[in-house]
Order: C-alpha cells, then structure tokens, then sequence
C-alpha cells in the first residue's frame, strides 16, 4: 500500500485540499497580525459563526448556497469591522493583553450564545455540490473541496491585489510598517483597523462557507480552527501572508501522510509539534515577518 | 561595602583600558548603524560618546549591554587580563553581572515599586540566589537585604530622595527619576557605567547637580562612558571624546581637541558651541 | 483595630461554618470554593504578579487529576502520596509547559499555553490504556490521609479549607520575598529588569512551576471529590471561569483572587444559571472588564492597594 503510487497520490491530493482550507482560514489571522499586530482569539468563533450564519439562511429564510454564501460573507465582514472597533480599536496604545482578553470574551460569548440557540447537537449544511466528487486519473477529490480550493485562490489574489493597487491597502501597508508615522501623515489609523477587521472576518468566514458542509456544525467547532490557524501562521512567519498560505498547505499535507501512513494521533499532533518546533528554532517562522516589526 | 567616601582602586594606577570596543559592526537590512567601531576606554575616567542623531551611539550601547547582538566585532572587558570578558555575546542579565551597568535614552524606573525598593530591587540580583533561597529567606539572604537597605538609605541620602523613599517612582520628578536610575546604576558597585543622554530632559539647575555626582562617581572608581547632546556638559566633563558619525568613529581626542576638529564642526557642531569654547 | 476585628469575624465563620450548617450542600459548595482558592492562586501567581497571560492552567489542573486518579484507582496509594505526586506532576508541566512558552513572544506565549490545553486534551482522549479516553476514570476512591478516609463533607470542607489556606499562605511567602519583588519588576518593565541583572526568564519558569504545582494539587482534590474525570478536565471553562475570579477579585493581590474565587463560585449556585448562560455571562463580564477597566473588586470594596498590585486589570 505504501508504493502504491494512486494511494500516494490521494494523500496528496487529500493534504492540498483540506491545506487550502488552513491557508484561507489561516490568511486572516496574518493579516490582522501584520497589519495591526493584533491577535484574535475569537477567530475561529467566527468560522463557527460564518458557519450557524450560512445555515440559518439556507435553513430559516429558504435562500439557495451560492446566495446565503454571499450573504454570510457579507455579513461576517461587518462582524469583522464591529469586533474591531468594539475590542481593538479602544487598545491599540494599551498593552496587547487587553485585545487578547476582549477577544477571548467575545470567543466566549459567541460560543455560548450560539449553542443557546442551536443546541450542542451537531447540525449539517447540504451544499450543490455533495455528492459531486472528481475523478482525476484515479483521485478521487469531493466538488466541495475543489471549491474550497478555488475560494481560497480567489481570496489570496483578491487580497494581494487589494493591498497592492488599491488606496485603502496602501493606507494598511502603511499601519503595518509604521503606525505613529501614519498618524502624521493623516493615515486614519482606526480606519485601517475597521477595514482590516472587516477583511479578516470576511476571509475566514468565507473559509467557515465552503468548508462547513464538510463536516457537522457545532457550536465548538471554532476551537480547532483557531488552533489550526495559530499553527499556519506560526510557522509560516506571523503576519506573512504568503508564508501563512504555504504554511497551510505544507500542514495540510504533512497531516495527510501522518494520518494515511502513521495513526490519528501522529496527524492531529503534528500541528502541535510544528509550531513548537518552529518556535524554539526559528521564532519569526519559515518566511519571518513580512514587514511589521 | 562602598560607604560614603571615595576609594581608589589600589595605590598602582593601572594603565590598561577598561573596555574595549573592536570592530563592532551591526546593520539593519541594508542600514548600516554601526560599521566597524574601534576604541579603547581608560580606566576609571569618564568619557564621552558623542555625535549627531542616528550616528549609532545607543545602538552601540545596546551591542554592548546585550540587548541586541552584534553582526561582528567584540567589546571586551578588562581587555588582557586573566578576568577579561567578552560582552557582545552575552544575555543583558549576564552584563550586568559582569558589573557592566547602563541607564536608557528612555528613562527606565519601576514606576509601580517604592523608590526604596526599586534600589533594592537593583542589587538583589549580585549575589545570585536561587528562588528557593530567597523565597524562604535564609540567613544569607536576609543579611543582603540588610546591608543592601543600609547602601539603599545611603543613596537616598546623596541623591536627596529619601522623603520619597516610600513613595511610588512614578510619582517622582523626571529630574527626580534620572537621579533614581543613576542611584540604582550604581547599587551594585559596577566596574564600567554606560549612561545614555543622563542629563536628556533635565533642567539647568538640577544639571549643575548632576555633574556633581557624576564627578562622585568617578571618585569612587566607576569608569562612565557617557552618551550625550549636551556638548558644554561633556566638554566639562570627559577627560576623552569619542565622535560617532554615521556608525564609523570620526575622530577622538581631548575636549579641546575635537571642538576644534573641523571634521566634527562640520558634521555636527554648530557654530555658537564652537565660538564659546574659543573665546 | 476595625481590621483585626473584621478579620477574626471572618476566620471564625469560615470555621464554623460546618455548624451553623449542616447541609451537605452548603459543605459541598463552600468545600468548591476552597478548590477554587487554590487554582485562583495559580493564576494569580502567574498574571497578576508575573504579568503573563498563562492559559496553561488546565493543563496543569487536568494532569494533577488524571495522576490523583490513576495512582489511587490502580494502586491504591495513600493521598497523603498521591496529592504531593499531583503537585509534582503539577510542577513537571510547568517546566514542560514554560520552558518554550516563555522564551517565545507575549503572543505567542498565549497560544503555546492555550495549545498546550488542546494537546493534552488530545493525548488524554487517544490513550485509552491509561486514561480509558472520552470515557474517563470513575469511581474514583475517597482520598485517604495517613489511612484516614475523607469521605463527610464536613471532611471534605475542612481539607480544601487546610489545602486554600497552605496555598495562600506560600503564595504570601513568595510575593512577599525579594522573589517576588523580582516578579514584580520583570512585570513593571522588563528591559530595566534584565539591565539590573534579574534572571526574568528563571523567575517566571520558578513561578509557572509553582502554579502548576497549585493547580496540579487542586486537580488531585477534585478528582477524587467529584469521583469521576474525563478529558474535559483540560477544557477551556477553567481558564475562563479563573480569569474573571483573578481579574474581577483583583489582579496582583494576595486576597483579590481569594474573594474573587468565593463570589464566583458562590455566586452562579444562589443564581442556578445553565452552564451556557453563566459561561455568557462570564464573557460579558470580561469584555465589560477589558473595555472599562475596573481594577477588581478587593479595590471597590476599599482595600488598600499595595504597591505591587498589578496595574493591569
């Protein structure tokens, strides 16, 4: 089984799907960190959220995927700009621990309230494409993995490309390198905090829609995501987006082949061991910081 | 123990440098802040470290202390000797062990601690107790905190803060503060006191006070390699100069000497400074 | 003095509490809060006068118990063994746990510790040899001291008593001692701290192991005082429900987290909340808390701040 080059290649194939999902869960996180050097502790809470939000649309008001996936997203950007504004903007001169602690509170609301209103049984989300799965020369891939994938590479040129050519991403660059100059020159740095709120939230909601109905929602759900997220970014170099995007899919991968090759234990361990790894030996990550100091 | 009175370091005067700084160089990416600096530190005299902004005078001081590493050079401590030690490779709580001490461009007290216990908290650190040691409070332990209270009451005194000794640092004068943080610079009998801008902020009168101590200092046998912009302070002061521009030593000399330069007149001195050393 | 007289009120109800009521539930609750005493130390130690962020405390609070559990459940060793193993075990984590956490940044010592959590939730619920996975350890026997058992509540009451009042009175040795003033300092500024030559990062590894030995003692009591455990024991509502004692009771100081754990455990008993709920409102509470900085209720109620208390609420 080992040489078989088909099951090799569907490891492989299955490592770069479920990767692609980190990495566009992943992104947001970075960003938020690069940007504003913030970390969001309610992050994969609003995966969860983008997740109940998407279900309760398709479910309650009838709406079909693609519309509610929209929507969602939408939605989750305000979310993004609210949270900032309520929990990071008021810190952004006091110490860090301060956004750590909201951030918590707000995972901890999010958690609770959710499972007030859904309850603790685990709910599912019927997409279009369940059931549709690929053949490419014997891998077997689901049509909502590719989607993800092309979520993902949609978001990531979206994103560089709104950081690179756009005024508001110049004004985010900006942040990122030298906040009290931005302040001079009359950069509104609360502003660029908002946007950038909004934008995290947005990218990891859309990673929650496309990647929800793979799995059953529960409320709980978020805590592995923030934890899968934390681990990309680490190893990638904390607020590098590129690097976070490679990161996710070198995870993806390596848990693919531990679990394929080794046991469950070895594959949901790995992240752990990563990101510890990468700490003790190389701190600012594979790609370091991009920028921010 | 230092009590009040000043002491010299044995009868022969040791010629040999303090400190040796050698070919430290340090960058940034493609910023150069510091591009093989080279110089030698008498002992027990107080010299001066000078140059315009961004001439990596602090960044110097961080190489040295520990608080950033060096891409190469070394600065060595009793350069020659049986007791040398090599500075640029240690951890900042190794420096000051080595009684290597530094003070900050930006003024750095335990605002939350007493001023008393700020002291304290400077020297309790000399004899390397372990947590256990300290935690229950075994004789030996107990001893140092004494006679480290009795040098705390001392220093209060010379730098008049003791009405404030129970008070917060934070509540204190920044003139008050930089006394405070020369106070606790000097709680553990350092070898070689690097200060950085001690008279930044400061006003005039208190500066005149300032001197004073740092004369005192001195006395006692602490070699100050000093930091400063304030020219007419060094000129008085520093028995040498050494002049920083854009990371590569300029020149050096005796006050005289270098406010006559016109290497560093050009580079940094304005004229008036120049005119009131002449006349 | 008023405060001396206030202090020996205080000192003689706890006391004698058992008789003036006898309700098992009342001991039970009141027996909680001295476990939760305990546990609020070891977080004290570490965020209010380390100044970190450490929400390592599960894992030290789940190791205890699985140990405390394990050594009773299958050799049968006197507590009087097993609950200094717990702390032990407590202490070994910490090491563990503080040895990378606390090199790295503030960041990322967060989310080392939070991982840490997870990790050992994992590890718990996969190795089913010793830990029987999501099915936990039940039936876990009285604990027995020198061969006495503790099985009354009144017992039960009286050992958590002893337990708060060893903790609180070696946390005051600590914070009290030149240590803690180390602590203190390395809290109030790090980089003049390490210019003095304050070994910061001993002094945290020192106080990390010490709350872990803490929280691993207070795992080893509820472990046998609940009777039954499971991986959920390094879930997250610990850290949760700890931070708001600490924070809200007073963040740095010796009693704060000891009030703090009294109202909190007390508290969501006389309102009968659904977990959920009182989990939300915990959240309120510590958002309310962050955006509004109150400096804890030991401060409200006008005690005197001493100037070590942590200014960060």
């Amino acid at each position: 089984m080992l040489t078989d080059p088909i099951f090799l290649a569907q490891l492989a194939a299955n490592g770069v799907a479920v990767g692609l999902g980190y990495a566009l869960a992943a992104i947001g996180l970075a960003l938020l960190f690069g940007i504003l050097g913030q970390v969001n502790f309610a992050h994969g809470e609003l995966y969860m959220l983008a997740a109940f939000l998407l279900l309760w649309i398709t479910k309650q008001l009838g709406l079909p995927y693609g519309v509610a996936a929209v929507l969602t997203v939408a939605v989750m950007a305000g979310a993004g700009a609210l949270l900032a504004q309520v929990v990071i903007v008021p810190n952004l001169d006091r110490s860090f621990e301060s956004v750590i602690l909201g951030t918590l509170a707000v995972s901890i609301i999010l958690q609770n309230a959710v499972r007030l209103a859904f309850g603790a049984t685990p709910l599912d989300i019927t997409s279009p494409l369940e059931g549709v799965t690929v053949d490419i020369g014997g891998v077997l891939l689901f049509g909502q993995r590719l989607l993800v994938g092309a979520a993902f590479l949609v978001a990531f040129a979206g994103l560089t490309a709104l950081l690179r050519y756009t005024a508001i991403g110049r004004a985010m660059r900006a942040v990122s390198q030298n906040r009290e100059a931005c302040v001079m020159v009359g950069i509104d740095v609360r502003g660029v905090a908002r946007w950038t709120g909004a934008l995290s939230a947005a990218l990891v909601g859309l990673a929650g829609v496309v990647v929800a109905p793979l799995f059953d929602l529960y409320p709980n759900m978020g805590i592995e995501v923030v934890f899968k997220s934390f681990a990309v970014v680490i190893i990638g170099g904390m607020g590098n987006l590129a690097g976070s995007a490679l990161a996710g899919l070198a995870l993806g991968v390596a848990e693919s082949f531990a679990g394929g090759l080794g046991n469950a234990v070895l594959r949901d361990g790995i992240a752990f061991t990563l990101m510890i790894a990468m700490l003790l030996a190389r701190p600012q990550g594979l790609f370091g910081r991009s920028v921010r100091v | 123990m230092v009590g009040q009175a000043p002491r010299r370091r044995g009868s022969a005067v040791r010629m040999t440098p303090i400190l040796r700084v050698q070919g430290i160089v340090k960058t940034y990416g493609a910023v150069t802040a510091l591009d093989g600096v080279t110089f030698d530190v008498a002992r027990g005299s107080i010299t001066g470290l000078i140059g315009p902004n961004g001439s990596g005078k602090t960044t110097l001081f961080d190489c040295i202390s520990g608080f950033q590493r060096r891409d190469a050079g070394h600065a060595w401590l009793r350069p020659g000797e049986r007791g040398a030690v090599e500075l640029t490779s240690l951890a900042p709580v190794r420096v000051a062990r080595a009684r290597v001490r530094r003070t900050f461009q930006q003024l750095k007290v335990f605002t939350g601690l007493s001023v008393r216990d700020n002291l304290l908290t400077a020297a309790q650190s000399a004899p390397g107790f372990s947590a256990f040691a300290e935690v229950l409070r075994v004789s030996r332990v107990r001893e140092h905190e004494r006679a480290m209270r009795e040098r705390a009451a001392g220093m209060l005194e010379e730098f008049a803060l003791t009405q404030h000794a129970d008070d917060p640092a934070g509540s204190l004068s920044y003139g008050q503060r930089k006394l405070l943080e020369l106070a606790m610079a000097l709680m553990t009998d350092p070898e070689v006191l690097l200060l950085d801008e001690p008279v930044a902020g400061v006003n005039p009168t208190l500066i005149g006070a300032l001197k004073q101590h740092l004369v005192q200092v001195r006395d006692r046998g602490v070699t100050l390699l000093i930091v400063e912009h304030n020219l007419e302070l060094v000129f008085e002061l520093c028995e040498r100069i050494f002049v920083l521009d854009r990371g590569r030593l300029l020149t050096s000399g005796a006050p005289r000497e270098v406010a006559h330069d016109p290497r560093v007149l050009e580079a940094y001195l304005g004229v008036k400074s120049a005119a009131r050393l002449n006349g | 003095m008023n405060r001396t007289r206030t202090t020996a009120i205080v000192v003689v109800a706890v006391l004698a509490l058992p008789l003036v009521s006898g309700s098992p539930y009342v001991l039970h609750v009141a027996a909680m809060t001295g476990f939760y005493v305990v546990l609020a130390q070891s977080l004290n130690l570490v965020l209010g006068y380390g100044g970190l962020l450490s929400l390592a405390t599960p894992a030290f609070f789940g190791i205890g118990a699985y140990v405390a559990a394990i050594l009773s459940l299958r050799l049968g060793w006197d507590s009087a063994v097993t609950f200094p193993l717990a702390s032990l075990a407590g202490v070994i984590s910490g090491i563990a746990i503080g040895f990378p956490s606390l090199r790295v940044s503030r960041h990322s010592f967060v989310i080392v510790t939070l991982s840490a959590t997870l990790l050992l939730q994992l590890v718990a619920n996969n190795w089913e040899d010793v830990t029987r996975g999501s099915l936990g350890l039940a039936n876990i026997p009285a604990p027995r001291l020198f061969g006495v058992a503790v099985t009354e509540r009144t017992e039960w009451y009286l050992l958590s008593l002893a337990m708060a009042g060893a903790v609180v009175f070696v946390t005051s040795l600590v914070v009290g001692s030149r240590f803690g003033r180390a602590m203190v300092a390395s809290r109030d500024n790090e980089q003049l701290a390490l210019a003095i030559g304050l070994d910061v990062f001993s002094t945290r590894l020192f106080a990390f192991s010490l709350s872990g030995a803490f929280a691993g003692l207070a795992g080893a009591l509820y472990a046998h005082f609940i009777t039954y455990i499971d991986p959920g024991v390094f879930g997250f509502s610990v850290s949760e429900t700890l931070l708001i004692m600490v924070i809200l009771g007073g963040s740095g100081t010796l009693w704060g987290p000891v009030v703090g754990a009294v109202v909190f455990t007390v508290l969501p008993e006389v309102l009968r909340l659904a977990p959920e709920m009182r989990s939300l409102l915990y959240g309120v509470i510590l958002l309310l808390i962050v955006l509004y900085r109150p400096s804890g209720l030991a401060t409200w109620l006008g005690r005197r701040r001493a100037a070590g208390a942590a200014p960060f609420a």
